[in-house]
């Protein structure tokens, strides 16, 4: 722990995530306006800037953007962690049965994940939500599955170098079950590796999330989503170009505070990588 | 080598058919009756007896599937539900526009990451080094498309050389008719609605390529044969071309043939973006029309065209360095 908090990338990483998780707990509390409420006479209002009443001005439909940039802190969050979530308990629990039964069960799990791999990881995401229907939930399955392989791979190698070492083969001299074996001794050793990869998986979530939004096959309105924030500002570069500078930006720096602690806690994990 | 080459070649017969079954089973473990779900609940009879003709759902799944796969391996994905044209002439014509931007957006991307990458390396530590780190970092960070927006703002809105959306005339092409009849209009148009989407398309791969070449550069730097070379009197300047780069370069070979794959299937939403008349967009449209015979093919063939990608990447990689033995 304190190997990280020495890690400057890390420590920043660690701070932008506080940071965006604050504004999505507290979001009701910290919009000026409600996100939700349209005004057609007010509508592309330019960014007014700090005190004025549309910090950063408002969309197509007169709808303040600060506030709905606001919002979607909770948006992106949520999908980012449903999603790695699904995939980490998955991907480890097939990684941990290839890696430790091995054979058979090992060889049909690993083509099964080589096959998810054959398919670039946007496109099959795409594929699965146009085959189940665009919505919030499919858009997160779709992103949790193209991201099954690279858990599973991981965990798999992980559990194949830590069962052939020496405190394995004392615990189970020791009696210790199967599971206790699995959970005890290999997962929490797998600990380091699986952390990089949940942190970089939030960040990769979130970009697609945002794009598959942004093409309509995600977040449904009215739920606010900065993906469809952007898709609705593409059609107003002209006259409302800050929609879409800001609600990137808000993208941006969120994936960047993922970005830097996946990288940092790499750093520190295996340092040779530097 | 030779056997090697075939190997791999047959190699990828199997991921053929892997994916061909996933793009056809996954159908049908959608939700609800195929025929409705493709062509709707407002669907005309014609519709329906088209969907029939392509996908006979009256018949067992394997032999449906088979029929499938037997057509498909002929270039014959059915037609189109909504634009009552084959699929394949309808992919063929847009297949053009997609492969021509993947190429330049990893033209661009080679272009600035190759130098960065080994200046960073060189220079470790300075501020040229952190700027590029940084850069990477948040390149890395950014969604294509949003890239691909403020260039439009930016760039587009604020420069007449660069059209906003759509295409124009082909940069290939261009090139050609340029050594042909020395006309430079063709190529000129075709550059110039080109480079923006092409850039937006190749951020993520230009910060990766930059952190990859800048790592594998150090590595290089500190082998034994670098400080033979150095130690024999050689200049900076020749042992870092002649003696690091090109080792160094291994890795990002590989990685080029991957990435080419990525910026196919990244190719989706930077050309939504653009309104590029690519395949990615025929693809997303028919996604939002219910044109399965459409997602099915452009999927297809995006995956096989990754895989042959990577084939290539490996069989090229023997050529490249020789140290690497097959047997």
């Amino acid at each position: 722990m304190k190997r990280i908090l020495k890690n400057k990338q890390a420590v920043a990483g660690i701070i932008i995530i506080l940071f965006v998780s604050l504004t999505a707990i507290f979001a009701n509390q910290l919009v000026p306006n409600n996100p939700y409420r349209q005004n057609i006479f007010n509508r592309y209002e330019s960014p007014q800037g700090i005190g004025g009443e549309y910090i950063l001005g408002t969309d197509n439909l007169g709808r303040c953007v600060f506030s709905r940039i606001i919002m979607g802190t909770r948006a992106s969050l949520y999908v980012g962690l449903v999603a790695v979530s699904i995939s980490f308990a998955i991907g480890v629990f097939l990684g941990l049965m290839a890696g430790y039964i091995g054979g058979r069960i090992d060889e049909v799990i690993m083509r099964f994940m080589d096959l998810i791999l054959a398919f670039p990881a946007i496109l099959l995401a795409i594929f699965i939500v146009a085959v189940l229907g665009p919505s919030l939930f499919n858009a997160m399955l779709a992103i949790a599955i193209v991201r099954i392989p690279q858990l599973a791979r991981v965990t798999r190698s992980q559990v194949l170098a830590l069962k052939e070492e020496d405190f394995v083969m004392a615990a189970r001299a020791l009696g210790a079950g199967h599971l206790r074996i699995i959970f005890r001794h290999i997962l929490v050793n797998s600990f380091a590796p699986l952390l990089v990869i949940i942190s970089l998986g939030m960040g990769l979530a979130i970009v697609t999330e945002a794009a598959l939004s942004f093409l309509g096959l995600g977040t449904q309105p009215p739920d606010i989503s900065w993906g469809r924030m952007l898709s609705v500002a593409r059609d107003a570069i002209r006259t409302a170009p800050h929609v879409a500078t800001y609600t990137g930006i808000a993208i941006v720096i969120t994936t960047l505070g993922f970005n830097l602690l996946g990288d940092g806690l790499r750093d520190v994990f295996d340092p040779r990588l530097k | 080598m030779q056997k090697f080459i075939i190997r791999r070649l047959l190699s990828i017969i199997p991921t053929i058919l892997g994916v061909s079954l996933v793009v056809f089973f996954m159908i049908h473990l959608a939700p609800g009756d195929p025929v409705t779900l493709m062509v709707g609940d407002d669907a005309t009879p014609a519709d329906i007896a088209r969907i029939q003709a392509i996908y006979g759902f009256d018949q067992p799944l394997h032999i449906q599937y088979l029929r499938w796969f037997g057509n498909a391996i002929q270039g014959d994905f059915g037609v189109s539900i909504r634009q009552s044209r084959p699929v394949m002439s309808l992919i063929w014509e847009r297949a053009g526009a997609t492969v021509e931007l993947a190429f330049m957006g990893m033209f661009i991307a080679l272009l600035i990451s190759i130098p960065l990458g080994v200046l960073s390396a060189i220079r470790r530590g300075s501020w040229i080094d952190m700027g590029a780190m940084t850069l990477a970092l948040i390149g890395i960070s950014m969604p294509r498309f949003w890239v691909g927006l403020m260039l439009l703002i930016y760039v587009g809105l604020n420069f007449d050389f660069f059209p906003l959306f759509g295409r124009e005339g082909s940069l290939f092409g261009g090139i050609i008719t340029f050594f042909t009849t020395l006309n430079p209009h063709e190529f000129i148009t075709g550059f110039r609605y080109l480079l923006l989407p092409a850039f937006a398309l190749g951020t993520a791969a230009t910060a990766l390529q930059t952190r990859l070449m800048r790592s594998s550069m150090l590595e290089v730097l500190q082998q034994d044969y670098v400080r033979t070379a150095k130690s024999k009197g050689l200049s900076d300047r020749v042992v870092t071309f002649k003696h690091a780069f090109r080792n160094a370069l291994l890795p990002v070979v590989t990685i080029v043939g991957l990435q080419f794959g990525y910026l196919l299937a990244g190719a989706v939403v930077v050309e939504t973006v653009f309104s590029w008349p690519g395949v990615a967009r025929l693809i997303i449209n028919a996604v939002s029309q219910r044109d399965f015979p459409i997602v099915q093919a452009g999927t297809l063939l995006v995956a096989i065209s990754f895989a042959l990608i990577n084939l290539i990447v490996d069989i090229s990689y023997g050529f490249l360095n020789p140290k690497i033995r097959y047997d």
